[in-house]
């Protein structure tokens, strides 16, 4: 019996340190020892693809260092579940999050604690980069805009795309109905009447996930940042912010009654049955059918998926012209993947060293060609995709986009702006019964 | 002395509080920290990242989800009962039909039920991405169908009318196999002399079920109608998958959900509404039982 006990425990033992050992980050079994730099970023395809070629080059360039990718879809929140958990066990070196822009931080006044990356910064969680050598590549302001607080820069804002009012178009269609792309909303508005006469159905948009929230944001965007210049986009969100707080602005005011209408304007010519068809499917389903649909409302962070969809589409892309001064309708850019170093990271240095290889111009090309971003890097540009041939010439007067309001958590979807789902087509509300609506959200949401 | 098949009497003494130790260690880390936690963490504007600062702020989250958070909170309350109500009704429906139809020997019945119980298997993740590339109105075979059939279009999920039915209708495909199950054990209890004797007294097939089948079939109902609204209760990751709680289906429990991890998210706001569901499961769990245990005796 004695021994039958004694062969149990040791049984366990060996679970255990088999288990224990499982969890290091170290290993020197076979070829010496190696130490693993681990990189966490969310799933998409163009970004994880770059990101084995540089871990490739960057384990040559360093022997004995192991780089080791972590992913998640960003649906039904995986990705939120899986970097939290790497940052509980402080097993990530490098973490790619979304920006948190300066509307992560809302003044004490408002009682506001900050979420995600904005709340690790507030609290030192992640490693300031502002003097690192590999930032002089960057953009000061704009980097400081989007992950700045306190005169730290806390990551490395490494893509942005245009989303709001972002359109994806054919240009073969748009040829055959002798168009050209707009410069003024009423030519925008002028082609979809076209189109529509001749038989076509100008708009496709992925109504299940709120696509369509891109015209209103883009028209008010750029009636809000008109005659500015393009660094004052996070004073502008602040002021407004402050403004929302302290009851001297609403929902209901003239310029979001300007862009709602000219939302319903734009709306009159999507495809009847968006509001069902979900973000996932939209571009390959708009790609396949070459013959229909002009454009599709989505973010320039598409164009791989739509192309691998469809090689042969003559791909273009323009942001919606939201006013009718062509001068004004300038392009807004969503910060979007910035890589961060946690404080807690078992090799800092490492994660330095791979920043930096990360930041070398031929490599962030490299980066910018397969996710289809706009580059962060004042010297480089995306020039390795035929539809950012718009984007690129139009980047004067680029601005950052604009941040909602800020509102607590829990707060209903119509404190943050329009709801689109219940607002017409895609819902049944009249755009005075949405706008008010959102409004009464906004001041009792803020009022606890 | 007898042997003891688990060690010697001195080992032996430990075993009752081994028994009890394991378990326990494992219940106070799983059960009893994190229930702790959230109600410490409903008290607090905590973001629930690792080094974030707990921000104490005492009833602050009761008060706004109860002050100006209220119309949130109760459109999703009103939206989980109808939720609840709308499943429980029709998957319990739906599987005693099913338990009476397929209750017989046979290879081919056997069949039926394993066919019918697999959806359970399936990950909510699976169901949902299946169910949303059906009912997608351009890709899918539903519009198809309906068009076909009513000369109609639909946007199915994108529908504020349709969009809470189907996906009740999702979660009964799921679940009603498990019901049937339920059911079927329930049927195989009742004893064969009650129904020769209801055969003697001429009774026929509508009357041998209102009179015998449903009264002794009781103490399944009670089960299924209990297990059914818990879970039902606490739905969040089917309405996730299928419509991310838009066009009116967002329930208690994903409004949780998305307030504690979604973006932006706040653990201490979402902790406390992980309270108030709570709160709701113990009185309506609490009445269902009483009501339905009364229900038993009484038959």
């Amino acid at each position: 019996m004695r021994s039958r006990t004694s062969v149990t425990l040791l049984a366990a033992a060996a679970c255990l340190s088999l288990g224990l050992t499982g969890c290091s980050s170290s290993s020197s079994g076979g070829g010496g020892a190696t130490t693993t730099l681990t990189v966490a970023e969310w799933t998409n395809p163009g970004a994880i693809q770059f990101t084995e070629q540089l871990d490739a080059k960057f384990e040559k360039a360093h022997p004995g260092v192991k780089v080791k990718i972590q992913q998640a879809p960003t649906s039904n929140g995986a990705w939120g579940t899986l970097w939290n958990s790497l940052l509980q066990s402080k097993s990530v070196d490098v973490l790619g999050l979304a920006a948190p822009t300066q509307a992560g931080f809302a003044p004490s006044y408002t009682s506001l604690k900050p979420a995600g990356a904005a709340a690790l910064i507030q609290a030192g969680q992640l490693v300031d980069l502002k003097n690192e050598p590999f930032m002089k590549n960057y953009d000061a302001t704009e980097q400081a805009a989007a992950v700045g607080h306190g005169g730290g820069v806390y990551g490395v804002m490494a893509a942005q795309y245009a989303a709001a009012g972002a359109i994806w178009y054919k240009k073969d269609l748009l040829a055959k109905y002798h168009l050209s792309v707009p410069t003024t909303f009423q030519e925008f508005v002028d082609d979809c009447a076209q189109l529509k006469k001749a038989g076509v159905t100008p708009i496709f948009v992925s109504g299940k996930d709120g696509m369509q929230g891109g015209v209103w944001q883009g028209v008010e965007n750029q009636a809000l940042m008109a005659g500015k210049p393009a660094a004052d986009s996070v004073k502008v969100s602040d002021d407004r912010a402050d403004a929302f707080w302290k009851g001297t602005q609403s929902w209901t005011d003239p310029v979001y009654q300007d862009a709602s209408a000219r939302y319903e304007q734009v709306m009159k010519y999507i495809e009847p049955n968006a509001a069902g068809v979900a973000q996932l499917t939209a571009p390959g389903v708009w790609a396949a059918r070459a013959n229909d649909y002009p454009f599709l409302l989505d973010g320039s962070w598409d164009g791989a998926v739509i192309q691998k969809a469809n090689p042969g589409l003559k791909l273009g892309f323009f942001t919606m012209p939201g006013t009718d001064t062509a001068s004004a309708n300038r392009v807004s850019l969503r910060p979007d993947l910035t890589w961060m170093v946690p404080t807690s990271a078992k090799h800092r240095q490492l994660a330095m060293d791979w920043l930096s290889m990360f930041s070398q111009p031929e490599n962030y090309q490299q980066w910018l060609k397969l996710t289809g971003s706009v580059s962060t890097q004042p010297a480089v540009q995306n020039t390795g995709l035929d539809w950012m041939d718009w984007l690129n010439g139009h980047m004067d007067g680029a601005f950052q986009q604009l941040a909602n309001p800020w509102v607590p958590a829990g707060a209903p979807l119509d404190a943050a702006g329009p709801d689109f789902y219940k607002l017409k087509p895609i819902g049944g509300d009249s755009v005075d019964t949405i706008l008010n609506r959102s409004a009464t959200a906004y001041r009792k949401s803020v009022k606890g | 002395m007898a042997r003891c098949p688990f060690g010697t009497q001195r080992t032996r003494r430990f075993i009752p509080w081994a028994s009890i130790a394991i378990p326990g260690a494992g219940w106070l880390m799983f059960g009893l920290y994190p229930s702790l936690a959230t109600i410490l963490y409903s008290f607090t504007r905590y973001s629930g990242l690792p080094g974030t600062p707990l921000n104490y702020c005492g009833m602050c989250n009761y008060h706004t989800a109860f002050t100006s958070l209220l119309p949130q909170l109760w459109s999703a309350v009103r939206v989980t009962l109808i939720y609840v109500v709308g499943v429980t009704v029709l998957q319990n429906a739906i599987g005693l039909g099913l338990a009476l139809l397929l209750n017989r020997s046979g290879r081919s019945y056997t069949f039926y039920r394993a066919l019918i119980f697999m959806p359970q298997i399936f990950s909510v993740t699976v169901v949902g991405a299946v169910f949303s590339l059906m009912l997608d109105p351009y890709s899918g075979p539903a519009e198809k169908v309906v068009h076909s059939l009513f000369g109609i279009n639909s946007a199915f999920l994108g529908s504020s009318s349709l969009a809470l039915l189907l996906v009740m209708m999702v979660n009964v495909w799921m679940f009603s196999g498990y019901s049937m199950l339920l059911y079927i054990a329930g049927l195989r209890n009742i004893p064969r002399s009650v129904y020769e004797a209801a055969a003697m007294d001429g009774a026929g097939r509508l009357r041998v079920f209102r009179h015998v089948t449903w009264p002794l079939l009781a103490s399944a109902t009670t089960v299924n109608v209990f297990l059914t609204t818990m879970a039902t209760l606490g739905e969040y990751a089917l309405v996730l998958v299928l419509t991310g709680g838009n066009f009116g289906t967002k329930t208690l429990g994903l409004y949780m959900f998305q307030a504690a991890f979604g973006s932006d998210s706040q653990l201490g706001y979402g902790s406390m509404l992980a309270m108030l569901q709570f709160v709701l499961t113990i009185v309506i769990g609490g009445g269902l039982l009483y009501v339905l245990r009364r229900r038993e005796v009484a038959l």
